[in-house]
């Protein structure tokens, strides 16, 4: 019994590569037919986004299951393996287990920590699921990635700092405000990611939206989407005072907000915070609006570094996450060896079983005919001698061990020692 | 080696962990110190809280006679001012701010001769001992306006500079912040405003005069008038931000010092 991942991911195929190989929803649930239907195959899932392809499964054998697998591959989106085999990567046992339980806590993903991840191998999970691919260890190794996941999403930190520029501007808003409830928001001009960072602010609590654009009409028409309302372009200094967060993306040639204008607006807020987000390129505010004290001003650029800045922490609080992922391999492989071990513990017990009542039946007929009584007692013993002798190697085998996979040797040490393998195979 | 010492060591090594703890988890963000540093802190604070309870029992008063007894009473109140925020806020970061103040207080008076005899015999005096006890009140929320005065001061430098360190994911927004500086300046200067004027009572009772000991009375005067000033800028003209924590941060040294004159010239 081996455990197998192998497929494609950003890491190791290029786009070209990994649109083809692709699974389409419609095909998964045939697909997972055919998968199940490969001889060495006892269970299998199939996970397809846009940025991995790949299969995890449970074989009987893993040096022939595992070519098996590539080879479905590559026939089921009729590729030929010299083409793409040099993408695969393939990892066994407790690799595969960690792999796995990577890649739903998102430590393999292209962003760190991105949240979809976990939410595709749980849909992956369903589906093969529900077309029966799925047996008792892959869904113990499923339930257990997932919990793994949901662990390392609330015990670190790696999906908190925003990776968009959009996110990167609420993130900052809520560093210099706090709760946002209260915050009223303009948006002059009316970029793309502007917008975003808008509605980003509104879906964080943001109420009071002010809009105002060249054209009225579009800022009545963009006020209305926000529930805010719109503003003339010329009253924007005046505007200033009422406002708390300001995202700029107009395509003015020169600056529409001075450091005066900011300068006095400061003055009758009180020095209560001002955050200028000047998406446009040329830019809308002046950078000398930043030096005024409570005013705070980030550009496009500024946004970007702050999004780098963010991606690097991310890498940081992986680093945590990959710890956790390596206790909860050690505990998902602890139950796996554990379970290979009860039919080596049954067989241990039948091997001692047979032995003991072969003995004692050829013991029996050379002695005189015992009382009921002495036979008895002399049945007690040679159970009890039995017990006696099997009792610590049980209990060693049933404990897991200090590293992974230093159960799985001892199974097969005690295999071979008491020549177990034959048997099971045989039985 | 009297019990009071082992007592004081235990404090001091429960505080110092904190401390460390809580730094660690400035740096780190795992769970793990910041819950030892929680600990930490509690168990000093107990011992701490336990101590004081069987002083004024003992000797049938508040415990507020030497310099000594003085800075452990500041250090426990400003532990126990710290846990309440903390229960009430959350914030996790506060803790590598304010308990190594505590620690910091602690050890210097490890240092300094401490009798537990009573050496300023008007001490006895209800008038000074509401003195001291309002004013190290009041001063230990000034301790805590000044570690949050710090944090802001942070913060802002991290988000004016644009270099986005672990601070900047650490520390809590600047409004709240802001926040807490308000509330800690409005619970402390009443407290230190009462405490400045039972001090001038007992002045008035024993010495016949106020300014008795200028050198003495002047630092305490001069730290009342910056937290008076921040107190009536934020409450009437809406001083805030880096101005109400720079004062914070200067109100607090000034403080600092003045103890240091006003035991200076302490006899004993």
């Amino acid at each position: 019994m081996t455990l197998l991942v192998t497929g494609i991911s950003h890491k190791t195929a290029p786009v070209e590569i990994r649109e083809q190989m692709a699974f389409p929803d419609a095909m998964l649930e045939d697909s997972l037919e055919s998968l199940r239907r490969i001889p060495e195959v006892e269970e299998g899932i199939i996970l397809s986004t846009c940025n991995r392809v790949e299969i995890c499964a449970h074989v009987l054998n893993g040096s022939q299951g595992l070519p098996q697998i590539q080879d479905y591959l590559c026939k089921v989106h009729g590729i030929g393996a010299d083409e793409i085999g040099r993408f695969f990567y393939a990892y066994q046992d407790a690799e595969a287990v960690a792999h796995v339980f990577r890649v739903t806590a998102s430590l393999d993903s292209m962003v760190i920590g991105e949240p979809q991840i976990t939410g595709q191998v749980k849909e992956a999970y369903a589906r093969a699921r529900k077309c029966g691919a799925v047996g008792p260890v892959l869904s113990q190794l499923f339930d257990r990635a997932l919990a793994a996941a949901k662990r390392v999403r609330t015990e670190t930190s790696v999906s908190e700092s925003a990776v968009s520029v959009s996110f990167a501007a609420v993130e900052l808003a809520r560093k210099i405000f706090g709760s946002l409830e209260d915050k009223v928001v303009m948006l002059v001009g009316a970029g793309e990611t502007a917008e975003l960072a808008a509605r980003h602010l509104v879906s964080n609590g943001v109420k009071t939206v002010f809009v105002a654009n060249r054209t009225y009409e579009r800022a009545v028409r963009l006020a209305q989407e926000f529930g805010g309302s719109a503003v003339h372009f010329d009253h924007l200094p005046q505007e200033l005072s009422l406002v708390d967060i300001v995202i700029t993306s107009t395509g003015a040639p020169h600056y529409l907000v001075g450091a005066e204008t900011v300068q006095s607006c400061i003055r009758a807020r009180h020095h209560r915070p001002l955050f200028f987000i000047d998406i446009a390129v040329p830019r809308d505010v002046d950078p000398a609006v930043h030096e005024i004290a409570d005013v705070y001003l980030y550009d496009i650029d500024d946004l970007q570094s702050v999004v780098e800045a963010n991606l690097k922490e991310r890498e940081r609080e992986a680093e945590v996450g990959e710890k956790i992922i390596s206790e909860e391999v050690f505990k998902f492989w602890g139950w796996l060896e554990a379970r290979d071990a009860v039919p080596v513990i049954v067989s241990l017990r039948q091997w001692a079983e047979e032995i003991r009542t072969r003995e004692l039946e050829k013991a029996l007929q050379q002695l005189e005919p015992l009382s009921e009584r002495d036979r008895h007692t002399v049945e007690i013993l040679t159970t009890s001698i039995v017990n006696k002798l099997l009792h610590t190697p049980i209990v060693n085998l049933k404990d897991s061990g200090e590293r992974v996979g230093e159960r799985g040797h001892y199974l097969k040490v005690v295999r071979h020692l008491f020549g177990l393998a034959r048997k099971e195979e045989s039985s | 080696m009297p019990l009071r010492l082992v007592y004081y060591g235990v404090i001091l090594l429960c505080y110092l962990v904190g401390s460390l703890s809580n730094w660690a988890y400035l740096n780190s963000r795992r769970r793990e110190p910041m819950i030892v540093g929680m600990a930490a802190v509690i168990t000093g604070f107990g011992f701490q809280t336990v101590l004081l309870a069987v002083r004024t029992l003992r000797w049938g008063r508040v415990p507020l006679t030497n310099f000594y007894e003085w800075m452990t009473f500041f250090s426990w109140a400003l532990i126990l001012i710290y846990l309440l925020v903390y229960k009430r806020y959350r914030l996790q970061a506060l803790g590598a701010f304010v308990v190594p103040l505590a620690f910091l207080v602690l050890a210097i008076v490890g240092f300094t001769p401490h009798d537990v005899t009573e050496f300023f015999p008007p001490l006895s005096s209800v008038w000074l001992g509401l003195h001291i006890f309002f004013s190290f009140l009041g001063n230990a929320a000034f301790a805590l306006t000044f570690g949050v005065g710090i944090m802001y001061l942070f913060q802002q430098g991290q988000l004016k500079s644009k270099k986005l360190g672990a601070l900047y994911y650490r520390l809590p927004s600047l409004e709240v912040l802001d926040q807490l500086n308000y509330r800690s300046l409005m619970s402390g200067f009443p407290l230190l405003t009462l405490g400045m004027v039972m001090g001038a009572f007992w002045s008035l009772h024993v010495k016949g005069t106020i300014l008795w000991d200028l050198a003495r009375v002047l630092p305490q005067v001069v730290a009342w008038a910056i937290y008076a000033m921040l107190f009536v800028g934020r409450l009437g003209m809406g001083w805030r931000g880096k101005r109400a924590a720079v004062l914070s941060v200067i109100g607090f040294v000034v403080v600092v010092l003045g103890y240091l004159l006003h035991t200076a010239g302490q006899p004993g």
